[in-house]
């Protein structure tokens, strides 16, 4: 059941655009399971994206999608029950799977950095800012004493931490929600990595301390030219950040585009779905918000056809027995959906009447 | 019930259902040996408003602004520390615990962890029912059936237990334990921000159906101004125990005039990637509530704070069409769509300084 899911079609898991870029970070048909009691968990089943060069690309979905295992497996950092069982990612021209531990420890931190959403499990408690951002400097620069103090202090200067001579001794307790983000921020930041993976940087702060930490992230982007993974569930904050955005379903990638073109016409049902079932303030007060009906499936009994088939107000026969591949449509964006089968050029990228009657006849 | 939602609708004053009249709530902080009181988190300070039959009215705030703490103190979850709450024109203090819960109910946020995993879900639905002594056992079961059908769980569940549920299913049966004494008030505390986006909506949709069959009221807690600009009819926004600015929902989020209401609105992040646009960012971080600052609380992040601000408290002024705004300076931006200055984070860093420095003297 699984193999269905296993074949890549060469050339059409990403965008053609993006396909064709500067790729500094490329992960192929990456597949990272979970050997539980129960049988096995396809956290990640064969998911592709790649980020170019000075570029951002979103990562949204739900919880459980495997948007946070996809990037945990980029750094290596998945244990025991899981394991990356298949697919490649290429980091400008090695495949960090193939590196030794030591090896991939020296790109973690000085290539790559990663933060997270809960800076209070991510920070060690019982050391002070000063440590933990000394540590990552001692680990990939051979720096003196000095040098390390005064990289420590610049970087907390860089992430807006007020009197960092002072915060440098503070722990991470007696610092607030904001504060912590940004000291995990200015750790990820210390080696001035090439990529920064950022999985739900914002989802645990306020709004108006949310909104200082993305102009952070921004700021730091423009001036150092980095490029950035940024995992959320918030649609929002996509639209503000992103420039491509690759949207997963229980462990796969169901559309890949740009951010343009995929907020101005969604094409998955389940994207079409997730952006107009939550409310904005642009949102009709009077009209009922639409539902996206049923809620994810398990990740131990999967159906065998499409994975959002019980939820999907399009589903036809098809889809009960046939996993939909990815496949790319004429404008360059790949979408895994019966709804477009592959077309002749010329093909708008709209369902076929076709399709349609068949939804009808199915139900 | 239907016909109480109909009377509701013309506005005269004996509409109003709840109605909190300076209410202050202080928690006390232990401390030294003795754990003896050193000081006191101002949670909420003399917050006044009504709550009208039939309405949802809604109080937003980031975390620490004191929202869910009014809510608790209506219910009387936590006693008053001064203030009155009276509930279809009688004080809450003085009425009898039983009676309460039959009229006022709470669903939380935590769909997890606010039901008791030893329990079947039935169990847990028909406790209150149990405690009230309300009908036979075969009586109380059909009405557990008929509340789990109403929010749309099957009765069939009812001897299952919370963990089989997913966490919009056990919203359901929050939903369904608060309903099932038929009460006529509801305070929905964050009933959303710990689901899955997919599923809020569900749940959302379900509160307005649930309002429009039961004729209930709602004080709606919330973080996320979306959702409440959908929910809610009226709108309080908290700062630091205090409310800020209230008004009708249409009118809160196309006239908001309090520099930090206005903040608040411009750091939420629009689904819309064509839409670029200007945001005001408020430097700086919610001030301690054990010692705010004198004056307007909001007065270290706000970029128009004048002298007056660092020295006397701002009233809730009447703006017109009740809309109500604490702040000295209103009158400057009361002029729809003047932008804001950006106060920087040197500038922010300076006022905290000076207001730390002469708040010890």
């Amino acid at each position: 059941m699984s193999e269905v899911n296993g074949a890549p079609e060469p050339g059409m898991q990403l965008p053609e655009r993006v396909e064709k870029g500067d790729l500094l970070l490329s992960v192929r048909n990456l597949r990272t399971h979970f050997r539980v009691r129960d049988g096995v968990v396809r956290a990640v089943d064969g998911v592709s994206y790649a980020i170019e060069r000075g570029k951002t690309l979103g990562l949204v979905g739900e919880s459980g999608c495997g948007k946070s295992v996809s990037a945990l497996s980029v750094m290596r950092l998945i244990r025991p029950p899981g394991d990356i069982v298949g697919g490649e990612v290429m980091w400008q021209d090695r495949d960090l799977r193939g590196l030794s531990d030591r090896q991939m420890r020296s790109v973690r931190g000085d290539e790559i950095s990663m933060i997270f959403q809960e800076p209070m499990t991510a920070l060690n408690p019982v050391f002070n800012t000063g440590n933990q951002i000394g540590e990552v400097l001692r680990e990939h620069r051979d720096f003196t004493g000095k040098q390390r103090y005064e990289r420590t202090i610049e970087v907390l200067r860089l992430v807006g931490i007020p009197q960092p001579e002072q915060r440098v001794k503070a722990y991470p307790h007696e610092l607030s929600g904001g504060m912590r983000q940004r000291v995990m921020i200015a750790m990820a930041l210390a080696c001035e990595p090439q990529l920064l993976l950022a999985d739900e940087p914002t989802t645990a702060l306020d709004v108006t301390i949310q909104a200082q930490i993305l102009e952070l992230i921004r700021e730091i982007r423009a001036r150092t030219g980095m490029a950035l993974l940024l995992i959320t569930h918030d649609l929002g904050v996509i639209a503000e950040m992103a420039d491509d955005v690759a949207v997963m379903y229980t462990g796969e990638v169901v559309e890949y585009a740009d951010v343009r073109s995929l907020f101005a016409a969604p094409k998955h049902p389940y994207t079409r779905g997730l952006m107009t079932s939550i409310p904005s303030l642009m949102t009709d007060r009077t009209e009922r918000l639409s539902t996206i009906r049923g809620s994810v499936p398990h990740m131990m009994r999967l159906p065998a056809g499409c994975l959002f088939q019980s939820r999907c107000p399009e589903a036809m026969n098809i889809c009960r027995d046939n996993r939909p591949q990815l496949q790319r449509l004429d404008d360059g964006r790949t979408v895994r959906c019966h709804l477009y089968p592959q077309r002749p050029s010329g093909y708008d990228g709209e369902p076929l009447p076709q399709a349609r009657a068949t939804a009808g006849s199915a139900t | 019930m239907a016909t109480d939602i109909a009377a509701a609708g013309n506005g005269a004053s004996d509409d109003v259902l709840v109605s909190v009249q300076k209410l202050t709530k202080h928690f006390p902080v232990r401390g030294g040996i003795l754990l003896r009181t050193i000081a006191h988190v101002h949670a909420a300070d003399e917050v006044s408003f009504d709550i009208k039959r039939g309405e949802t009215f809604g109080l937003v705030g980031e975390s620490g602004c004191g929202k869910t703490t009014v809510g608790r103190t209506i219910l009387r979850i936590y006693p008053a520390t001064s203030g009155e709450i009276y509930f279809g024109g009688e004080d809450v203090s003085k009425l009898d615990r039983k009676v309460l819960a039959r009229n006022m109910q709470i669903i939380f946020q935590d769909p997890y962890g606010s039901l008791d995993p030893r329990i079947t879900v039935g169990g847990i639905i028909g406790e209150g029912l149990e405690v009230h002594k309300i009908g036979t056992p075969e009586e109380r079961n059909d009405q557990i059936r008929e509340i789990m059908d109403i929010v749309g769980i099957s009765s069939h569940y009812a001897q299952r237990y919370p963990h089989e549920f997913s966490g919009g299913q056990r919203q359901r049966i929050g939903i369904a334990r608060a309903l099932v004494l038929r009460p006529q008030f509801l305070v929905c505390d964050e009933p959303v921000s710990a689901l899955d986006v997919s599923i809020q909506s569900q749940i959302l949709n379900l509160l307005r159906d649930l309002q429009g069959e039961f004729g209930l009221t709602y004080l709606f807690i919330a973080h996320n101004l979306a959702v409440v600009r959908y929910v809610c009819d009226r709108v309080a926004v908290m700062y630091l125990g205090k409310i800020v600015e209230q008004a009708d929902t249409p009118d809160l989020f196309s006239n908001a005039i309090h520099p930090y209401t206005r903040a608040l609105m411009d750091a939420i992040p629009v689904p819309d990637p064509s839409e670029q646009r200007e945001r005001l960012i408020i430097p700086g971080e919610l001030p301690s509530p054990t010692n705010p600052p004198q004056g307007c609380r909001f007065n270290t992040r706000c970029a128009v704070a004048q002298d007056v601000c660092f020295n006397e408290e701002p009233p809730l002024r009447d703006f017109g069409d009740g809309h109500l705004v604490a702040c000295h300076v209103a009158e400057d931006f009361d002029r729809r769509g003047t932008p804001l200055p950006q106060l920087s984070s040197e500038m922010h860093n300076a006022i905290t300084d000076s207001v730390r420095s002469s708040s010890t003297d």
